[in-house]
């Protein structure tokens, strides 16, 4: 067959998807229970992203053999349609418009890119969890979206605690990707040296190229300047680690420590022993002793699917703020759900106890932020030591002082 | 003072050899058979996962686990110049065969995702421990990679210029049409160039493995940098190609050092302006109007 | 004879008239027949992106291959934002004003970059994709790295003795869209046709030849260059209004080597049906793949390397009508035979 007539074939083929695409769809068969379908924007082409939708599709998994989420007087089977974000904003933004008109679906949980497709959402209101690092995107002209992570009111927490609890520390050396998560987080750790202290000069605040293998340079800075502390956040669990492992190759002898959480499996296969020892950080929930329930069930139903649990990160835990809400308020009515998560809901998640916070600092007095307690540890001879264990409350007086609240 | 413009300096070379030995597959891939091949970054990370793969689960040393990959590599590239980019070579395709080569970047992206999933994964240290000079230290992994890498690169080169193959490499490059009349069977000279090139991929990640992290992404991540290097050496030029790397390291080491968040716009600020004054790069031609 | 071939000639046009006619009535009805807005949405992203994939054709058939055409469909989106929400014009304003300004930085940058040839030229303006999401990302006046939220529709549209039209709902978009796009059309194919458009189709066949002829070859190169960035401004100024919000992350060179993609696979030998249908492929397609979840994008990489193996003149080699006046690849092949010679060593 020639060429062409091959070529004729894909594209008839090609036209023929296209063309049955267009064809209306509709996925409401009879179902024997009560559904409730939310819609879930991840990218699918990293590890955090696969992590975050296969933890949330697992926790779905585990409410419905509960026989499904209690609202009210009736019961839910929970249904996630997922869709790849590709983390860009026209991808993404393709994804939402279809979850809300062909899916119909009113509740969405979402990644990073959720700044591309949140007016859509709110034109049609639905109510939205997503990942949200920046101040900004907590906007009071936002009706229906909430922050699913506490990546905003951990840092004030750790930074806070480590700057009070070990004031012998002058400084700090601050390593962050030059992206759009490092460029969020950096001005944020330049406020917290501020109102906390340790400083922060302007040259001890280090970027790199986001997509770098080497951080020699990293070393380098941190063996120059001779910083009291040290600490690498935001590039992720590789980059992070990489850049611990730099500074220490090259000699650094200060204090590693982190506001986020370091995970003991991970980092042990990409720094040496030696390097981590004594670092001080925050620690991940399901590593903890004991586990919060949800996290402990978590981990059983991920260790019942996928044999072993290894991964660490991943924000698995918006389902638990979805759900809460929804549970709580007693209603699938975007509007109540909205109204309830804003005044102040509390829940337990995988990571403990947890309550929704309102942020006057960008003008919104609803409670859409996420404050969890936070655990903190050090790791002394290769094994974690838990350092402190804070309460929301505990977290809540660090981030009162940190966002200025009166 | 010194000592740091030193330590810099010797960071930004072993940044850059990173980047060198990737450059001379990706220009031989390029020169010869004239394949866009964005989707050499792959063969980088498929390298990397292989060594990990032979290595924790099929319990082969490192040392032989190397050469797996490399061969490995080499064949997987070798079949998709077979099964794809042979039909593509033509010179009126060649905005085709872009495009196949952003597709297989695409497809084995997140096939490895896929298959070797999301925890990252490392390879034990080969080389721990720390050389200190005069107040510039160097990993020894490090060290190992640079010398390591310079070995491969001479292969390389005499292959290129010395072995019969070579010859007809250079011939391919040439001018393909006046090959063919010489004798040289061209598409099995691509099919070669292709196999080697991913093969030096496959050695690069492989050699790579133990001293950062392995992830899916780390082949995306890498090519547009690979890319920069030839652009900045020059496109005939292996000479160029190494030149290239070490002009990157250099310039994103120092940049990082001293300009902090600007300096990923200084490199290409600084390619920017090299290429504009030298259009063909560094060592490369300066007449661009065939 | 004469009157014979005026008369066919005329009745040619009177075919195509109609033609036209019909295709501008059946566009237009689209979106009420389709019904979900979901796919009234994905005409219009696909509208945009043909005419983005048209500048690139623009420019590639005065020998130029582009890779910063993300670039400045950012600076037209972000040109749009500004006037609109800083200084607080209506999106009537900010639209030309985009594209001017935006065909500004074009003549500004182009001056510079049209000078180097063929490969030189890919280069630098991959440069010029790579660091746009770097240099928006680092003005915070615009925003920054976060971007910027809450871009207003455009500006409803008051007529005489009719509602006015709002820009909120999918339709008044999707006819905005339709309405930019033929007025790109009808540009671009008026400049082909003119004496420019012979320049250009002189310049991309032996740009040596034409410079002997007595063409200012790079005065054209210029002209292609900032028509072409300025088409892609016009399309980033809505693009910023219809979606409501804009980061650089939009903006990279990823972005770019898509639009070509687009353009690739719909043949380049043609004004606008090239980048129409390889923009619908390309839109629809993954849309339809998502059942797929993660393995779609395998399967859309399968999809584009058999099409492109198979018809690697693009969708439109399977219409050979007209002899084609214009040797698409001439430009190309230059290049790729450059590639082939510099490597002497």
């Amino acid at each position: 067959m020639s060429r062409k007539a091959v070529g004729t074939i894909l594209l008839v083929f090609v036209a023929a998807l296209c063309i049955v695409s267009l064809a209306p769809r509709s996925w409401a068969a009879d179902q024997p229970t009560k559904t409730l379908k939310i819609g879930l924007i991840m990218f699918l082409g990293w590890d955090l992203g696969v992590d975050t939708a296969n933890g949330i599709e697992l926790m779905a998994e585990l409410v419905n053999k509960k026989g499904g989420l209690q609202v009210g007087q009736e019961k839910y089977r929970v249904e996630i349609i997922k869709y790849d974000s590709k983390f860009t904003p026209e991808t993404a933004r393709a994804a939402a418009e279809r979850l809300i008109y062909q899916d119909k679906v009113k509740f969405i949980i979402g990644d990073e890119t959720a700044d591309a497709w949140v007016p859509v959402t709110e034109q049609n209101k639905v109510l939205v969890v997503a990942i949200l690092p920046a101040p900004q995107q907590l906007d009071p002209r936002n009706h229906y979206l909430f922050n699913g992570t506490y990546l905003q009111t951990q840092m004030p927490t750790l930074w806070g605690w480590f700057a009070k609890t070990y004031p012998q520390i002058k400084n700090s050396m601050q390593v962050f990707p030059d992206n759009k998560i490092g460029h969020i987080r950096a001005p944020l750790a330049k406020k917290c040296a501020a109102v906390f202290g340790p400083a922060l000069p302007d040259d001890y605040l280090i970027f790199y190229p986001p997509e770098a293998t080497d951080m020699s340079v990293v070393g380098t800075k941190a063996k120059t300047l001779k910083a009291d502390s040290f600490a690498a956040t935001g590039g992720g669990i590789q980059s992070d680690a990489l850049g611990y492992k730099a500074a220490w190759q090259a000699g650094y002898k200060g204090q590693m420590w982190s506001f986020v959480e370091v995970s003991e499996i991970l980092e042990k296969k990409i720094i040496p022993m030696e390097a981590v020892e004594g670092m001080i950080s925050g620690q991940f929930a399901t590593e903890r002793d004991p586990m919060p329930l949800p996290a402990k069930e978590f981990v059983e139903g991920w260790t019942a699917k996928y044999g072993k649990y290894e991964q660490q990160g991943g924000f698995a835990d918006m389902f638990t703020v979805m759900t809460e809400g929804i549970k709580q308020s007693k209603s699938i009515d975007p509007d109540k759900v909205s109204d309830f998560m804003a005044n102040g809901m509390r829940f337990t998640g995988m990571a403990g106890s947890a309550k929704m916070i309102a942020r006057p600092d960008v003008g919104n007095s609803r409670t859409v932020d996420c404050l969890y307690g936070q655990v903190m540890k050090q790791t002394v001879n290769g094994k974690a030591k838990v350092l402190s264990v804070l309460s929301p409350d505990d977290a809540y007086v660090f981030n009162k002082k940190f966002w200025g609240w009166k | 003072m010194i000592s740091t413009l030193g330590q810099l300096i010797v960071d930004g070379l072993v940044t850059g050899f990173v980047y060198v030995i990737l450059a001379v597959g990706l220009l031989l891939i390029l020169s010869v058979s004239r394949i866009f091949f964005i989707a050499y970054g792959q063969f980088y990370m498929l390298g990397a996962y292989i060594v990990w793969g032979s290595l924790t689960l099929l319990k082969i040393p490192y040392f032989l686990s190397l050469p797996v990959a490399v061969v490995a590599t080499g064949i997987v590239g070798a079949l998709c110049y077979q099964y794809i980019f042979r039909f593509i070579t033509d010179k009126d395709q060649f905005l085709a065969n872009i495009v196949a080569a952003i597709a297989l970047m695409m497809i084995m992206g997140q096939a490895a995702l896929l298959v070797f999933g999301t925890i990252s994964r490392s390879v034990p240290p080969v080389f721990p421990g720390i050389i200190s000079v005069a107040n510039i230290s160097i990993p020894n992994e490090k060290l190992a990679l640079v010398i390591l890498t310079l070995i491969i690169a001479i292969a390389a080169f005499i292959v290129y210029e010395k072995m019969k193959i070579g010859r007809a490499m250079r011939a391919v490059a040439l001018n393909s049409e006046a090959a063919t009349l010489q004798g040289v069977k061209t598409g099995r000279v691509c099919l070669a160039t292709m196999a080697f090139g991913c093969a030096l991929a496959g050695f690069g990640g492989g050699a790579m493995a133990p001293v950062y992290v392995i992830y899916p992404e780390m082949g995306s991540n890498i090519i547009l940098s690979v890319l920069l290097v030839i652009m900045l050496g020059g496109m005939g030029s292996m000479v160029g190609a190494v030149l290239g790397g070490l002009v990157l390291g250099i310039t994103l080491v120092f940049g990082q050092y001293f300009l902090g968040s600007m300096a990923q716009v200084f490199l290409f600020v600084v390619v920017g302006i090299i290429i504009f004054f030298r259009p063909g790069g560094l060592l490369g031609n300066t007449e661009l109007e065939v | 004879m004469a009157t014979q071939n005026w008369r066919s000639k005329k009745g040619l046009k009177h075919g195509r008239l109609s033609l036209i006619v019909v295709a501008v009535l059946i566009l237009a009805a689209l979106p009420f027949v389709i019904g979900s807005p979901y796919y009234v949405h994905l005409l219009i992203v696909a509208g945009m992106n043909a005419v983005l994939a048209m500048t690139f054709i623009m420019m590639l058939r005065t020998g130029l291959i582009s890779l910063g055409i993300a670039a400045f469909w950012g600076v037209g989106a972000y040109a749009s934002a500004a006037i609109v929400l800083k200084a607080g014009l209506s999106f009537w304003i900010a639209l030309p004003g985009a594209t001017i300004i935006t065909a500004l930085v074009a003549w500004g940058i182009g001056y510079v970059v049209v000078r180097n040839t063929g490969f030189s030229f890919i280069i630098l303006t991959s440069v010029i994709g790579m660091v746009a999401g770097l240099v928006f990302g680092n003005i915070t006046w615009l925003g920054g790295f976060p971007g910027i939220e809450y871009i207003p529709p455009p500006h409803q549209i008051s007529l005489p003795f009719l509602p006015p039209i709002l820009f909120i709902s999918k339709i008044p978009n999707y006819f905005l869209m339709l309405v930019l796009f033929f007025l790109v059309v009808i540009s671009f194919q008026a400049l082909y046709t003119s004496s420019t458009g012979r320049a250009w189709m002189a310049i991309g066949l032996n740009p040596h030849l034409a410079a002997s002829k007595g063409v200012n070859v790079l005065r054209y190169r210029l002209a292609a260059f900032v028509i072409a960035s300025a088409a892609a401004g016009l399309e980033g100024s809505f693009y910023a209004h219809y979606i409501g919000s804009i980061n650089p992350n939009a903006f990279n060179i990823f972005k770019t080597i898509n639009v070509q993609i687009f353009a690739i696979l719909g043949g380049v030998g043609s004004v606008f049906w090239g980048p129409v249908i390889g923009s619908l492929i390309m839109t629809f397609v993954p849309e339809w793949l998502r059942i797929a979840k993660e393995v779609e994008p395998i399967l859309t990489g399968v999809l584009l390397i058999l099409l492109v193996i198979f018809l690697p003149g693009g969708v439109l080699s399977l219409v050979n009508s007209r002899p084609r006046q214009w040797k698409p690849f001439a430009g190309i092949a230059r290049i790729a035979g450059f590639m082939r010679k510099s490597s002497t060593e």
